[in-house]
This record gives C-alpha cells, sequence and structure tokens, in this order.
C-alpha cells in the first residue's frame, strides 16, 4: 500500500482510436469484408497517446507537467484521477483526487452555486456535513457571495471557473489535479489560486499542475515532468525541466527562422560579451548584424530579446536610414539585463507610418552566462527573466 | 550573515516539504520504444476489496445528490413545479380511460373501475418505461462530469432510478383519492405483496437501465431505439387490460420474458381482490429479473472500462 498522497504509474500506455468521423454500419462491414478477403484495413486506427509513462510522486510532492499541445499531458491526468483506464501498465493513488481537469468541470447550470457546491462536494466522496463546513469558506475565495444562490447559468465564466476551482481546492484532497484553469480569470485570482495551491501543499496534499504558463509551474512546483509525443521525455527539479522544455520551444523556434523575410534581410548576427566572449549576465554586451536592405528606407529597426516566444522581454529601437545594399548595424548594451539562461532574439523593421518592412521574427539565439536571479518569495511569478544589480546593507 | 548561511535556510524550507528528487532523463527510452506494449503488462482491473468497500460506502450520498440534482434542475423554471409529478399519469389515465369508454370496449376488471384499474398498472409501467428513457441518458448527460471526476460510474443510473422513484410515490397520491371515490379500500394484508413485487420491478428495472446506459455511450442508436420499444412494450405489458388478455404463451414462461406482466397482475390480484399473485409467473419473473441485473451489471462493468474513450 502506497503512503497516502502517493501516485505511482507503472509503463502506462494508452491508444485512442485516430478514425472517429464516422461510424456507421456500412463502413464497420466494409473493414470486415476487407480482412476476410486477406486485405489490410485502410489505415492503422490506433494512435499511441501516452508511451510507457513510468514515475512515481510522493505525498506533498509539487509536479508541474508541461508539453506541447497533443502531447498527452490531459490524458495522463485523466488516467490518475481514474476516469480513463490504461491499456498498458499499472496506476495506484492513494487519497482523495480532486480534480480540476478543465474549467467548471461538474459545475451544473440549471443548479445554483449552493447547490452546485453540495453535488460536486459528494461526487469527490465527501459527507454534507463537511461540506457544509466548508461553505462558507468555498462562497469567500470564490467572491460568489451576492450570486450563491443564483443559477449558475446566469454566471459569468470567470465566476464559474471561480467556483469550479474553490470547490476542487477547498474539500481538501489528498491529490490535487489542476489543468490549465489559471487560463481564465483576472490576474488578481490567479493569485490567489497560486497563494491556495500554496496553502494545499503546505497541508501534505500532492499536487500536479498543468499549465502553458510556465512563469506558474516554475513558481509552484518542485518537480517537472516534460512529455514530448506521449512519452516521458525528462523528469526532475522543475528549473531543470523548464530549461529542457524551453531549449526545445527555442530549437523549433529556430528551425522555423532560418532565413529573415521581408525588404531588410539580418545576416551574420554575433552576439558578443566582453573581449567576445559569451555574454554574461549584467556584463557589456555587443550585438551586431549586417543589414541587406533593397531601398534607401527611412524606418526603425526592432531588437529584442525574449524566451523564445514573440512576446520580448526587453526591446532597443533604433531609428535611421537604411542604405540600399548591405550596411553593419551594432547595438551596444553597457549592461545586459538578462540573466544566465538562454533567449531568442528577435528583429523586426518599420517604415514610416507603421509599414512593415520586416515582420518581428527570431533571428539567433542569445545564451547567456554568469549570474542567476534570485528567487521568488513562495508562489510568486515572476513576470519575465530580468537582471537588476544591487546591493543590500543593514544598519 | 553569508550567503551559505542564507542558502542553507532555503533550502530547508523547501526541504521539508518534501524530499528532492533526483533528474531522470530518459533519452535511451526515446526512440527504442517498441511500438506497442508487452503483452505481460496489459492492464487488468483487479477487484480491489478494499477500494469498493470504500466507494460503496459513499455511494448512497452521491446518489442521493444525484437525484436531488435531477429533481431541482427539473422544475427549475416550472410555475407547477412538482406537481406534474401527479397531473402527468392522472391526466394520460384519465385519457385513456375516456377512450375506452367511447370505444365501448370491454374490458374484464373484475367490478374494479376502469380508471382505477389502469392507474395501479400505469404506476409500475410508468417507472419502468421512465427509468429506461431517462435513465439510459443518466451516463451521455453526465460526460462532462464522468470525464474530469472520478466517482463510481453506478451513481448515475442508480441517481437516475432514484428520482423515478420519488416520482412514483408522488404520483400515486392520487390513488387515495381514486379508492376513496370508489368507497373502496384496498384489501389488507394481501396488499403487502405489493413490496416482493415492487422488489422484481425495481430489480429489474436497475439492470436494464444500469446496461442501456453504457451502451448510449458506445451507440446513440440505442437512444432512439428505446421511445420505440417502450412504446410496444406498452401494448405487450397488461396495462390498459388484464393479464388474460395476453395468452400468447403461458403466464410463466411470458412473465419470465416480461416481468412487469407479472408484477403489474399481481398487485390488481393484491390489492384489488385480496388474493395471493400468481405463483408460477410470480416466481419467474423474479428469478429473471435477478438474472437480468445479474447479467446488466456484468456488462455494465465490462462497457464502463472505455467510456471515458469515446465519450
Amino acid at each position: 500500500m502506497l503512503p497516502e498522497g502517493s501516485i505511482r504509474v507503472e509503463h502506462a500506455w494508452k491508444r485512442f482510436r485516430t478514425y472517429r468521423g464516422r461510424r456507421l454500419l456500412r463502413d464497420r462491414v466494409e473493414n470486415r469484408v476487407a480482412k476476410l478477403r486477406g486485405k489490410v484495413p485502410r489505415h492503422n486506427p490506433w494512435r499511441w497517446v501516452l508511451r510507457d509513462i513510468d514515475f512515481e510522486i510522493t505525498p506533498g510532492e509539487a509536479v508541474g507537467l508541461v508539453g506541447v499541445n497533443g502531447s498527452g499531458k490531459s490524458t495522463l491526468l485523466k488516467i490518475i484521477s481514474q476516469v480513463m483506464f490504461p491499456h498498458s501498465g499499472r496506476i495506484e493513488t492513494n487519497g482523495r483526487v480532486g480534480a480540476l481537469l478543465e474549467v467548471s468541470s461538474g459545475i451544473h447550470n440549471d443548479l445554483t452555486g449552493r447547490e452546485n457546491i453540495a453535488v460536486y462536494g459528494s461526487l469527490l466522496g465527501i459527507s454534507r456535513r463537511d461540506v457544509a463546513l466548508r461553505f462558507d469558506d468555498i462562497v469567500a475565495f470564490a467572491e460568489l457571495e451576492r450570486a450563491i444562490d443564483q443559477q449558475v447559468k446566469f454566471y459569468s465564466s470567470g465566476m464559474k471557473m471561480r467556483l469550479g476551482f474553490s470547490i476542487a481546492a477547498f474539500l481538501e484532497p489528498r491529490i490535487l489535479l489542476v489543468d490549465e484553469v489559471l487560463a481564465v480569470g483576472d490576474s488578481a485570482f490567479q493569485q490567489k489560486c497560486l497563494d491556495r495551491m500554496r496553502d494545499v501543499l503546505t497541508s501534505g496534499a500532492t499536487l500536479i499542475l498543468v499549465s502553458h504558463d510556465l512563469a506558474s509551474i516554475g513558481a509552484v512546483a518542485q518537480r517537472g515532468l516534460w512529455l514530448s509525443d506521449g512519452r516521458l521525455a525528462a523528469d526532475g527539479p522543475i528549473d531543470y525541466v523548464l530549461g529542457e522544455y524551453r531549449h526545445k520551444i527555442e530549437a523549433i523556434t529556430e528551425a522555423r527562422s532560418l532565413e529573415t523575410v521581408g525588404r531588410i534581410q539580418v545576416r551574420d548576427l554575433r552576439v558578443e560579451g566582453p573581449d567576445g566572449r559569451i555574454p554574461a549576465a549584467n556584463e557589456p554586451c555587443r550585438i551586431s548584424f549586417t543589414a541587406v536592405s533593397d531601398f534607401d528606407h527611412r524606418c526603425s529597426l526592432f531588437i529584442g530579446a525574449s524566451q523564445g516566444t514573440s512576446t520580448p522581454i526587453w526591446v532597443k529601437r533604433f531609428v535611421t536610414v537604411l542604405p540600399t545594399g548591405e550596411s553593419r548595424v551594432t547595438l551596444a548594451l553597457p549592461r545586459l539585463p538578462l540573466p544566465f539562461g538562454n533567449y531568442t532574439l528577435y528583429f523586426g523593421a518599420f517604415g514610416r507610418g507603421r509599414a512593415e518592412l520586416s515582420p518581428w521574427q527570431p533571428v539567433g539565439q542569445l545564451s547567456v552566462t554568469g549570474l542567476k536571479m534570485d528567487p521568488t518569495p513562495p508562489a510568486i511569478v515572476r513576470l519575465a527573466p530580468y537582471y537588476v544589480d544591487g546591493t543590500w546593507t543593514l544598519e | 550573515m553569508t550567503d551559505s548561511h542564507i542558502a542553507d535556510t532555503g533550502a530547508a524550507d523547501s526541504g521539508d516539504v518534501a524530499e528532492p528528487v533526483s533528474i531522470r532523463i530518459r533519452p535511451e527510452a526515446l526512440g527504442e520504444l517498441p511500438d506497442s506494449p508487452p503483452a505481460a503488462l496489459r492492464f487488468r482491473r483487479g477487484l480491489e476489496l478494499r477500494r469498493a468497500l470504500r466507494e460503496l460506502r459513499g455511494t448512497p450520498e452521491i446518489v442521493r445528490s444525484l437525484a436531488e440534482r435531477e429533481l431541482r434542475s427539473r422544475y427549475a423554471q416550472a410555475i407547477l413545479g412538482f406537481t406534474w409529478n401527479v397531473l402527468q399519469p392522472l391526466i394520460t389515465v384519465f385519457v385513456f380511460a375516456a377512450v375506452v369508454d367511447r370505444l365501448d370496449a370491454k374490458i374484464a376488471t373484475g367490478g374494479v373501475p376502469y380508471a382505477l384499474f389502469v392507474y395501479l398498472g400505469q404506476l409500475p409501467w410508468t417507472f419502468f418505461s421512465s427509468s429506461i428513457t431517462n435513465g439510459s441518458n443518466a451516463l451521455v448527460a453526465n460526460t462532462a462530469l464522468l470525464n474530469k471526476v472520478y466517482a463510481p460510474r453506478e451513481v448515475f443510473a442508480l441517481g437516475s432510478l432514484l428520482t423515478r422513484v420519488v416520482d412514483t410515490l408522488c404520483a400515486a397520491a392520487p390513488l387515495a383519492l381514486f379508492f376513496i371515490a370508489d368507497s373502496r379500500a384496498p384489501r389488507f394484508p394481501e396488499s403487502l405483496w405489493a413490496i416482493p413485487l415492487l422488489a422484481i420491478l425495481v430489480l429489474f428495472t436497475t439492470g436494464l437501465t444500469m446496461l442501456l446506459s453504457v451502451l448510449v455511450v458506445y451507440a446513440r442508436d440505442v437512444r432512439h431505439a428505446i421511445p420505440v420499444i417502450v412504446q410496444l412494450l406498452y401494448f405487450l405489458t397488461p396495462v390498459l387490460y388484464g393479464f388474460d388478455r395476453l395468452h400468447f404463451l403461458t403466464p410463466t414462461i411470458y412473465s419470465a420474458l416480461n416481468p412487469v406482466a407479472a408484477v403489474i397482475d399481481g398487485l390488481r390480484r393484491s390489492v384489488f381482490f385480496g388474493e395471493a399473485p400468481l405463483t408460477g409467473p410470480t416466481v419467474a419473473a423474479a428469478i429473471s429479473s435477478v438474472i437480468v441485473l445479474v447479467l446488466c451489471y456484468m456488462g455494465f462493468k465490462h462497457f464502463e472500462q472505455g467510456i471515458a474513450d469515446v465519450a
């Protein structure tokens, strides 16, 4: 028997049918006939969505599950919550599982918020008395004091989401599964959710969090699991796994951007730290490239750095007249504001009246060595990595 | 204060939450995995007694909550609300009584007013038919829930059945009026036969509803077929007439195939005439409904495993 709050997944495999479009009797008869005649059916109807997933989570661990869309994250959560059965392997959990697999799961539209709390609670296996004891906490957390006796169909989607999250989080599950719920809700409520997850964690519960918001995952989880194409690609401390995962995303981004597009092209991008070394956090840095222009453009050139996505951490603008042909452009930063890590450099060029000469696009990698960021307070999300120099004194 | 001291306290803070995890990269697994898992790994859902018992403990509460939810939501925006439970069967029976009266059809009721005669048959029948029709949708209607939260799947069909029990009890209230209007009373203690008879009805209905609810998840065709079959069964069950009008087979064999017939006949015999239900048909119906329940539940458990994959 596992200790309470633990999850053990042993060599789990899961497959789905690929072709779900038509399931008429006629199609089945055709397939059966094809088989009888010794022909192979037209296509393999099965697709493996989880392959050989193997891990164990001990009580009280906070695990972040990352992976691109369709990599099997939600399926894995469903298997852990026993909603779905695996094809092969073994799943063991011990303790009440509170699952929040999608926004407002299990919320019934025709009932009031109050009635929903009672029903959902009993579905999670909690007696009515216990639900009643926590009722006020749930309502207060969801900020639904005034709407609790209204039918849920009159709620806004944010209110529904808050209700769903509050029920799942306040019914004291031993294992809490959270799938992409932080995407909705305003940022104040998101922060509340993160705080609540931390409270659940400190009470000794186990948490699995799925999100594309890597910053939130990094703030809450200690351990990371990375699913890639249905396989467990990495399992380790969250910083390490997120680093690997970001690296992969960057690699995809880079592979997409071998050539710059637009009327101004970028070639021979070089990024140098002091004395031509790899750039380091909080040290001087030079970014230079050859701009190839098809005309004499009066334009603004932009260079920015991001964590792989097109949303930059910082941007520098250069208003200039770029002559036809090749010219070398250099951006000298006296102090690189990025901490240790890998980043993507983006470039864009725009003419008068915001006319696009070259779209905002990745043009290269920026690897930064040296100093790391200070950690954030527990469950506080940092918007973006940014290195700030400073000294403390105590008098 | 040194840096290392600060680092130490930080580590201790996070250390009491969980043990440090070791890095496991699995490049060796990437690429060298077989196309499908070894047969020895095939998942078999074992029957864990402890788990089953633990789940069973919470089941009545969930069933009750689900039934409550259905009842509340059904009449959430209705003005007459629960009254419909009584109105529906009443109106049905009066319509039939009026039609039969007009047609001048001779139906032997043994001296019992026709409306009362039909009403006592209509009650078990409505329980059966509405349980089947609505209960078969119990899983499909709750896919959003059962795809996300684990609860023993039986609860959805059982919850729906419980609402039908409540409905039927409500609908039974006018029975008293019928009796008073005809200044007669149910025969006592023979009316107590109703308890085993209704038990047969509930077992049979529960079995069928369970199996149908899971079949509907796989093939929605079932849902379209049910009303037609129920309509047909209505005339193959002695609701509008006595059991003696159905003479395709011997009553015993017929009751094994359609236990509802034996139940209705038994109810009429005991409540109206103070007789015991016919032994052969009643025993046949009892055995048949237990077999149906067991087989249907086994089927339910088998098909249940794939619900989340197809729902």
